[in-house]
């Protein structure tokens, strides 16, 4: 596996939210499970770029809505891909494996 | 709904301007959703805040460049085209406020693509139909006329004798038949007149498949031996001779002297096969017993179902082949069988073999006005995207897509084309109309029948693709120029307006061809309006009023010696003038022989190395008064009137007698006509006379070098008689008629020419072409003054923060003119250099043909290069002075 393959950090927290909202997963959802669990007001127009850049490498897959709204504006469905879940899953286990025997020093918190 | 605060739609806008459309609408249509849902749960206030921090950061220019990119997968839905309208909407809404911007010059831009426009769509329609279009007939694309193909790849009339093989047995055409048109006497109608018949093959109207308006067409039966006298009237021919008298069927009218009973009347505007106002049923075996050579009469067919035009062709061609095989090649030296035929379309036969060059020429020549005016309107599109080319650039680079810049900047040239074209069409349909009225007017029944013009279809087709050549040229190509730029340079070229390298380039090349232009079209437009001022002054030597002119020809098989045709042409000549109505009148012909216009002479006592060398004249063969026909004695005597004239006598013109016999008299000079090597007879000057025009009256040698010789010298066959006569055209046509059927009733004039009319037309006809050259050029010297104009004058307003940055260096008002008119003047110099070896060129191959007095073309050298001088300074000094007098500092930030 190339270095190029892993997650970045954002990365990781679109695709995780991505995951979490589940089917109806288009830019708003996701910028507001972002919101809900890190606190983080990302931009939407960065969530879009990076899942552009995942959907370009195959993590994830998308599908433009067939009916625009009364404005002409069309929407974009997103959904992880197997190759996408692989790379979560080796990212988690990565983190794990690097946080395996790792102990804080006292007072810290 | 809840709209986001006022100060976020500036930002919302920049987003949508600065993304593709499905990029922007993905993005915007989330933000909206979380505003709702903000505003829904906590304040406006708040809502208003995000929204405007979420398009800051979509503005940011690093997701900027990564959201253009924005992937896309195979599977999304094409673009509906809605949407695309809705670019294209916004992108007419940016140019119109582009145009609205300079009211002026946008209307100036129309009007000029107008006037081209319309010239070219007028051209191509009058063209269209003359001569591409269809018959207005029932299958008209199928009818067809059968000519003869000669050696040289022309066509012409077939031999009768060759039509018969053509009817016997082709099979890709049918209802093959032959048509002639002949002179004949109407009596019965309002008053007696001279009208032509068409002596028609019956099959023609099936062919023509029109039904009559009243009673019926022409029968097979019609045409058989012993077959009543009947005839067809054409409408005009109804309305205006017989009141539309709805009573005319089975009325009897006189044919010239022949009892004919009226059984049809055609439809208005029919007047297949070309213009006829009468057809008259031609005998089925008249062209059957005919010698090669007697008779070429005109003929149609139609093209039989499922064939086409080119297998006609190679059918004639094997039929013809045969038939020249089994024809005995004539031992007389007479003419062989044809070498094959063709199937030309009426219209196409009507203009001859150039028809379609002709077409091709007239058509660049209009679309060469067309080119010009899109010349100039580019012109002033490509300054304003030079303007732009910056922010192009930067959208290039931002990676909006190329064809959606083009569009959006060829948006002025559709919309300035698009109402332009409107214009054209009316300009167009107004030309055709008065074209329509015009022609009607000088030849009610003188023209083919399809010519009736007007806007039609193929008018409005054509319409459309000029106004898409002029979107291409006037929009699409400075366009695709701008946005093919490249990025990084225009960027970097930070020159404040000092134009850069690239544009200025352009620019200047631009002044220089139109300079270079504006200055041929005022040569020619000059050279030209002088020229339509020699035609209209014309002398042709002669007094014309009363005078008439018509055609005698005598039956081969009548008039057997020369001694019964100059018998039956003197007393012709006697009998009109004997005539109260007729003052005077005479009978001229050519000489035969190739002896004619132009005839090689020979003088007594002089010596020719070549024919080349001889001195040559217009030879005449004169009975009768000669002053009939506008020649005066000058010297001597004229041809004895009372009697015949010795044969041997002749008169010459003054320039001619000059010539020959500089410092002496010319009476009782000899002469011999034809080449020198060639015994002929001698003939004696008895008189000089005045000069009249021959041949070419605008070449340089008009002025008449004239021979004139008794009528009983040559013994023509045929000969035309010209009769002064104190009433109108019609009385003189019953008198001459009248006089010839005196001497005998089987010899049938033909029609008689009023000259005041025919110079009254021509008069008509050269003050038209006056107008509409005047009405070309003019429109040309608008569009390249306007165009001149706007680019000069253009290119300093863009250098108007050079000329703030000069002046605060400390440059007087005065240098800073200097300068700029010392540039300008550098291109005035080149255009007009072009320009003049241009018009030297011309003129070299106009003085080949014409006469021209040459200081028209040292009246031409100055004054063009002056006017157009003024022009083009003036286009530099006027924008230059106001530049000059604004404060530097607001020169310096002027955009």
């Amino acid at each position: 596996m190339g270095k190029g393959s892993n997650l970045g950090e954002f990365e990781q927290v679109v695709m995780l939210a991505l995951a979490r909202v589940g089917e109806t997963a288009y830019g708003v959802p996701v910028h507001e499970e972002i919101l809900r669990t890190t606190g983080r007001d990302v931009a939407i127009a960065s969530v879009y770029v990076t899942l552009s850049r995942m959907d370009a490498k195959g993590l994830v897959t998308s599908v433009l809505e067939t009916r625009a709204d009364a404005h002409g504006r069309p929407r974009r469905f997103y959904a992880l891909t197997l190759a996408g879940w692989e790379a979560l899953r080796r990212s988690r286990a990565a983190m794990n494996q690097l946080w395996h025997g790792v102990e804080e020093p006292e007072g810290l918190s | 709904m809840r709209r986001p605060g006022l100060s976020s739609r500036g930002l919302e806008r920049l987003v949508r301007a600065m993304l593709p459309g499905p990029v922007s609408g993905l993005i915007l249509r989330d933000l909206e959703e979380g505003y709702r849902a903000r505003a829904a749960a906590a304040s406006a206030d708040s809502a208003n805040r995000w929204y405007a921090r979420q398009l800051l950061l979509t503005l940011s220019p690093t997701r900027l460049l990564a959201l253009r990119r924005l992937h896309r997968r195979a599977g999304d839905p094409v673009q509906r085209p809605g949407r695309a309208l809705v670019h294209l909407a916004g992108d007419m809404r940016y140019s119109l406020r582009l145009l609205r911007k300079s009211p002026a010059m946008s209307a100036l831009t129309i009007v000029v693509t107008a006037g081209g426009l319309g010239v070219s769509v007028f051209t191509y329609s009058m063209l269209n139909t003359m001569m591409l279009e269809p018959l207005p007939l029932p299958q008209g694309d199928r009818i067809v006329r059968v000519m003869s193909l000669e050696p040289d790849g022309t066509t012409s009339l077939l031999d009768a004798v060759d039509l018969q093989p053509i009817r016997d047995s082709v099979r890709s055409l049918e209802l093959v038949g032959a048509w002639e048109s002949e002179h004949r006497l109407l009596r019965g109608g309002a008053t007696p007149r001279a009208i032509f018949a068409e002596l028609v093959d019956p099959e023609m109207f099936e062919v023509a498949v029109t039904p009559p308006l009243l009673g019926r067409v022409l029968l097979a039966a019609d045409a058989q031996p012993g077959a009543e006298p009947v005839a067809v009237l054409g409408y005009h021919l109804w309305q205006s001779d017989f009141g539309g008298d709805a009573d005319i069927l089975d009325r009897v009218i006189e044919l010239s002297g022949v009892q004919t009973r009226i059984v049809g009347v055609m439809p208005e505007g029919f007047g297949f096969p070309v213009w006829a106002s009468l057809w008259q049923a031609l005998p089925a075996d008249a062209l059957r017993y005919v010698a090669r050579g007697k008779r070429f009469p005109n003929a149609f067919a139609r093209l039989a179902p499922g064939a086409t035009a080119a297998q006609a062709d190679a059918e004639l061609d094997l039929i013809m082949q045969r038939w020249r095989r089994e024809q005995p090649v004539p031992d007389d030296g007479g003419e062989p069988a044809a070498v094959s035929a063709r199937a030309v379309a009426f219209p196409v036969a009507q203009m001859g073999d150039e028809a379609h060059f002709v077409f091709v020429i007239l058509n660049l020549a209009a679309s060469s006005i067309l080119l010009l005016a899109c010349i100039n309107v580019g012109n002033l599109l490509v300054s304003r995207a030079v303007e732009r080319g910056r922010e192009t650039t930067i959208r290039v680079a931002l990676g909006a897509p190329r064809w959606r810049l083009v569009l959006q900047m060829m948006g002025e040239s559709v919309i300035i084309a698009t109402l332009g074209g409107a214009i054209a069409l009316w300009i167009a349909d107004r030309g055709l109309r008065w074209l329509d009225g015009f022609m009607r007017s000088i030849a009610p029944d003188g023209r083919p029948f399809w010519y009736t013009w007007g806007l039609d279809l193929d008018t409005v087709a054509a319409a459309g693709a000029f106004v898409i050549a002029t979107i291409v040229l006037t929009g699409g190509i400075p366009a695709w120029r701008a946005t093919r730029a490249d990025a990084d340079a225009v960027l970097r070229d930070g020159t404040r307006g000092a134009l850069g390298a690239g544009a200025g380039r352009v620019t200047r090349a631009l002044v220089v061809v139109q300079v270079a232009v504006i200055a041929v079209l005022m040569f020619l437009g000059g050279t030209s309006a002088y020229l339509t001022q020699v035609i209209a002054d014309i002398d042709f030597g002669m007094d014309t009023e009363g005078v008439m002119v018509s055609t005698v020809g005598l039956p081969d098989d009548r008039y057997l010696t020369d001694e019964a045709r100059t018998a039956f042409f003197e007393r012709l000549q006697r009998e009109l003038e004997q005539q109260a109505s007729v003052p005077a009148a005479a009978l001229r012909a050519g000489l035969a022989d190739g002896i004619g216009h132009g005839s090689e002479v020979v003088i007594e006592g002089q010596r020719y190395e070549s024919s080349l060398l001889q001195p040559r004249a217009a030879v005449t063969a004169i009975a009768g008064s000669l002053e009939t026909v506008g020649v005066r004695l000058v010297s001597g005597r004229l041809f004895a009137l009372d009697g015949p004239e010795d044969g041997s006598s002749a008169l010459v013109s003054e320039t001619l007698a000059r010539e020959q016999w500089p410092g002496q008299s010319a009476i009782g000079q000899r002469l011999r006509l034809g080449d020198a090597a060639r015994e002929s007879e001698w003939y004696t000057v008895v008189g000089v006379v005045s000069d009249v025009v021959v041949g070419n009256p605008f070449s340089r040698d008009r002025h008449g070098r004239s021979i004139y010789v008794p009528l009983a010298a040559v013994a023509p066959r045929t000969a035309s008689v010209v009769f002064r006569h104190a009433g109108d055209s019609r009385a003189a046509v019953l008198s001459l008629h009248a006089a010839v059927e005196d001497i005998d009733a089987a010899v049938m004039p033909g029609r008689i020419v009023d000259f005041d009319e025919m110079f009254q037309a021509m008069g008509r006809m050269t003050a038209l072409a006056t107008r509409v050259l005047a009405a070309c050029f003019g429109f040309a010297m608008v569009l390249a003054v306007t165009g001149i104009y706007g680019l000069t004058s253009r290119s300093v307003v863009q250098r108007t923060q050079e000329i703030g940055i000069r002046r605060a260096l400390g440059a007087t008002e005065g240098r800073v003119v200097r300068l700029f008119l010392r540039h300008g003047g550098r291109q005035l110099v080149q255009g007009l250099g072009i320009a003049l070896v241009v018009a030297a060129l011309a003129s070299i191959a106009a003085a080949q043909l014409l006469d021209m007095n040459p200081m028209i073309y040292v009246v031409a050298a100055v004054a063009v290069p002056a006017i157009i001088s003024a022009i083009v300074l003036l286009a530099i000094y006027i924008p230059t002075r106001r530049a000059v007098h604004l404060e530097p500092s607001v020169a310096l930030w002027h955009e």
